[in-house]
């Protein structure tokens, strides 16, 4: 019995551990070196102990930040837990007395924002706060935005109707032709959240009501975003509705290729059978963030701190946003190659907090208009 | 001996807690009728009901012809073909589902053939679940038919009645228990499960439980609505539940000799085989082929990860195993020797609380005080706990058979000469049940190594079993990268379940 690893705690709580440290301990002689960034708390010195992570987003995308971390922190035990934002406001206000973990980095904006609002965050350092735009981070200072997102629509090359905006997807004249995700899926929810904020309940009924009745019954609605953006390039669908980094992850290849440059990745898109299109509606581009956040009371803040420090350096963000060809959120930090720069569409200038709210009645709007 | 009858109460009580927990935030849920509107409760009901309907008749008629032709016909290689109609136990049906979807969709092998038909599709769901709990339905009407008493089939022969009308007017009437017996619990199953439905798509009350712990933020609306659900699809299982007592009762007292088999013919082989081949195809076979083809050389980092995961779930499952298997032996000893009976249909709870309900009463009790937050919570205590509740229903019908035969003047004898209560006990019945607790250490074993929904729910802080991590890769389409973690878990549960499978039809 457990001859395969046999050094895996198992009496639970604190010491079932992920290894996430144990094949950089033996280097011993990895620098110390100074991180970059300014006055943060903690951030000039290396930080020891053991770093307990609450991550939402998956361990696939967190390799290039750990690998990072422990190069700046050699010392540093990192304890790594993946799961999802939900039952993680469960495990922190459970643990509220005494908490496990230190650093709680969110898939969207509304758990982290919930947190906070519910004391389970300590406000951040303004060293920290202020690397990213105020609309990007917690309005009580609680987290801040890691990476960004874009709710785009993918279509087919050289489709003579093709849609501008995400609400001409609702035009009766997509019956068929229009590919999206399940209504549950976690992301079609977050774009609704943000239609309801910019343009009101009875737009986003109608909209929504528009892409029941052009998607119900036609086999175009995918378990996922990365078989509906397959199905868009295999031609069976003309138009989707996906995350932007779904489009890249089919054009420019599954994993991230540190290797891919400008012009190779531009060639790539040049070759592919379908398009991306930021779309152009009044309101901007949907978009929602990562975010990360200090757990009020954990053990090793000053680890915690050190984490998010890194995350908000340009070496950081590119390790964090990149493998998921995400945008980062610090001004001057690219995206990476062959992602279309932050600069060539409109974001929508829906605060974060304003989606938070509008997630139950998102979820709500979806069950009463019936989308599968 | 009131100590024993103490501690199985206390166990049973123990068991049932997640249950009477999710029970008591129900009297606090003020909003049910709205959350019954929000979550479109009807067709839940509808959807789930259809679908425990369809997947039982599915298992229960690809197990009934299974079972027909390898106990009544003779053909070379009878042994092989029990085997594989067998092996879907072995393989989760999530994987299975996963695996439907994935070489279906608009990058699959088979999209050209198959195109997207399976996504969201209630049919699906049902071959699906049928096909991965047929072996049940043929363990259990194998040993069913194999206890036939020939003789009746012999007089209707005598009385004129042909082949088909003797299958028609004898044998099924005969079989009616053993038929309710494994529909009922195919059924049962349809209305727990998660994993199959949630990758194909389809709106069950388990998936919207699931739905509402893991994605809605308002978490007191959440535990509210898990609640009013979990109600209400025990109320749906329950005539299952029912039907499934009454048949392994009425099963139990059939006898006689059954008849030889007959030599198949060219055309009964081929029905066999062809059986064989819809039964495997889509299920272990499909699982075994994939995991295989998608694995990439090299990935060292996955399959590290895939070995802790192994080395983690083997240690918990294990655990939870021994413990099941404990529990067990006391609530059924108490239960047969001491009486009440009672305890251990109270034991068994488990049976219909689909995984996150089993999470959310766990979460429930474990919350509910301070120190129970300061020193269950987020412990790998509590996802053991839940595997015990979930799988102990299995463990108790394994003792209780094992110990129905044997009489307690063992004991008593062993008493007589001087023995202790527990002596005498250790003496005489425990190595005579040693087949039945293997048995019932193998099947939770097994059934926590592949369990899904608490192990996402419950997982201790920094770690994950061996189903989420291959999961968690699925969700994202990253097929290949959930290959190692799959192929692992095929190799270590796919060999328990044959061993429990093959004992079970043997010995019955």
């Amino acid at each position: 019995m457990g001859a395969c690893s046999p050094d895996t705690s198992t009496d639970g709580g604190d010491a079932a551990t992920t290894r996430e440290s144990a094949d950089t301990v033996d280097g011993g002689d990895a620098s110390p070196e100074a991180a970059d960034a300014g006055d943060a708390p903690a951030a000039d010195s290396a930080v020891t102990g053991k770093l307990v992570v609450l991550s939402a987003r998956d361990e696939k995308f967190m390799v290039p930040l750990w690998d990072l971390v422990r190069e700046k922190h050699p010392q540093l035990e990192l304890v790594v837990d993946y799961g999802k934002d939900a039952p993680y406001l469960d495990r922190l206000r459970a643990e509220r007395e005494a908490p496990r973990a230190d650093l709680f980095l969110s898939k969207g904006s509304a758990a982290i924002t919930s947190a906070g609002q519910d004391g389970l965050l300590t406000p951040l350092p303004a060293s920290l706060l202020d690397r990213v735009p105020e609309h990007v981070r917690g309005a009580d200072g609680t987290w801040v935005g890691l990476s960004k997102r874009a709710r785009i629509i993918v279509a087919k090359r050289d489709l003579e109707d093709a849609p501008s905006t995400l609400t001409e997807l609702a035009d009766p004249k997509y019956k068929g032709r229009l590919g999206r995700t399940v209504a549950t899926n976690s992301s079609f929810v977050g774009g609704v959240t943000t239609v309801l904020a910019d343009a009101g309940e009875e737009a986003a009924r109608t909209w929504l009501t528009g892409l029941h009745a052009n998607t119900d019954g036609t086999p175009h609605i995918y378990p996922k975003h990365t078989p509906t953006v397959a199905a868009v390039a295999a031609g069976e669908a003309d138009v989707a509705l996906v995350n932007h980094y779904y489009f890249y992850r089919n054009v420019l290849g599954k994993d991230y290729d540190p290797a891919l440059d400008a012009a190779a990745a531009q060639a790539k898109l040049d070759a592919a059978p379908i398009v991306a299109i930021f779309p152009k509606d009044e309101q901007g581009v949907a978009w929602n963030v990562t975010g990360g956040g200090v757990v009020a009371g954990g053990p090793n803040p000053a680890a915690a701190q050190a984490v998010l420090d890194i995350l908000l350096s340009p070496e950081g963000q590119q390790a964090f946003a990149w493998t998921n060809r995400e945008y980062p959120v610090v001004d001057g930090v690219p995206a990476a190659a062959g992602v279309q720069p932050a600069d060539g569409f409109t974001w929508s200038s829906t605060s974060l907090g304003a989606l938070a709210a509008q997630q139950p009645k998102a979820v709500a709007l979806i069950q009463e208009v019936g989308l599968k | 001996m009131t100590l024993s009858r103490l501690f199985a109460a206390v166990a049973v009580a123990l068991i049932a807690a997640p249950a009477l927990a999710i029970v008591a935030r129900l009297a606090g849920a003020t909003d049910a009728g709205a959350v019954l509107a929000g979550a479109r409760a009807g067709e839940l009901l509808v959807t789930t009901g259809l679908l425990a309907v369809s997947a039982g008749l599915v298992a229960v008629s690809i197990g009934a012809v299974g079972a027909w032709l390898t106990t009544r016909g003779a053909f070379r290689g009878r042994a092989l073909a029990v085997g594989l109609l067998l092996s879907p136990l072995g393989v989760p049906p999530y994987l299975v589902a996963q695996y439907w979807i994935e070489v279906s969709g608009p990058t699959g092998p088979l999209h050209g053939l198959l195109g997207g038909a399976f996504f969201g599709e209630l049919w699906a769901a049902s071959v699906v679940i049928g096909l991965c709990t047929s072996p049940l339905c043929f363990g259990i009407l194998r040993a069913a038919m194999a206890r036939l008493d020939g003789r009746y089939e012999d007089a209707a022969a005598a009385l004129g009645d042909g082949p088909l009308a003797r299958v028609l007017r004898v044998v099924l009437p005969l079989l009616v228990p053993a038929l309710s017996a494994s529909f009922a619990l195919v059924a049962l199953y349809a209305c727990s499960d998660f994993g199959a439905v949630s990758a194909l798509g389809v709106p069950t009350f388990t998936r919207a439980i699931f739905f509402e712990l893991e994605l809605n933020f308002d978490r007191e609306a959440a535990m509210s609505a898990t609640a009013v659900l979990s109600a209400l699809l025990l109320v749906l299982a329950a005539p299952f539940f029912a039907l499934d007592r009454w048949g392994r009762g009425a099963a139990r007292f059939e006898g006689g000799t059954p008849r030889p088999a007959a030599e198949l013919g060219p055309l009964g082989q081929a029905g066999v085989w062809g059986v064989v081949a819809l039964v495997v195809g889509p299920t272990s076979g499909l699982v075994l082929a994939r995991t295989l083809s998608l694995l990439e050389p090299g990935r060292q980092r996955l399959w590290g990860k895939a070995f802790d995961a192994l080395g983690t779930t083997l240690v918990w499952a294990s655990s939870a195993a021994t413990v099941a298997v404990a529990v067990a032996l006391l609530v059924v000893w108490v239960a047969r020797r001491r009486g009440p009976t009672a305890l251990v249909a109270a034991g068994s709870v488990g049976f219909v609380l689909p995984g996150p309900v089993v999470a959310l009463g766990v979460l429930l009790l474990v919350s509910a005080t301070a120190w129970g937050r300061a020193h269950l919570y987020g412990t790998a205590i509590l996802l053991v706990g839940a595997w015990i509740v979930r799988a102990l229903p299995e463990a108790l019908q394994s003792v209780d058979a094992g110990l129905e035969q044997i009489p307690s003047s063992y004991e008593e004898a062993a008493r007589t000469l001087g023995r202790s209560g527990v002596g005498s006990v250790v003496a005489t019945t425990l190595p005579l049940l040693k087949g039945s607790l293997a048995a019932a250490w193998i099947f939770v074993f097994a059934a926590a190594m592949r369990e899904l929904p608490a192990a996402m729910l419950l997982k201790p802080l920094g770690s994950r079993t061996l189903s989420h991590e291959l999961w968690a890769y699925a969700q994202d389409s990253y097929y290949a990268d959930m290959a190692p973690a799959a192929l692992l878990l095929l190799l270590v549960t796919a060999p328990a379940t044959s061993l429990v499978l093959l004992r079970a039809s043997r010995t019955s």
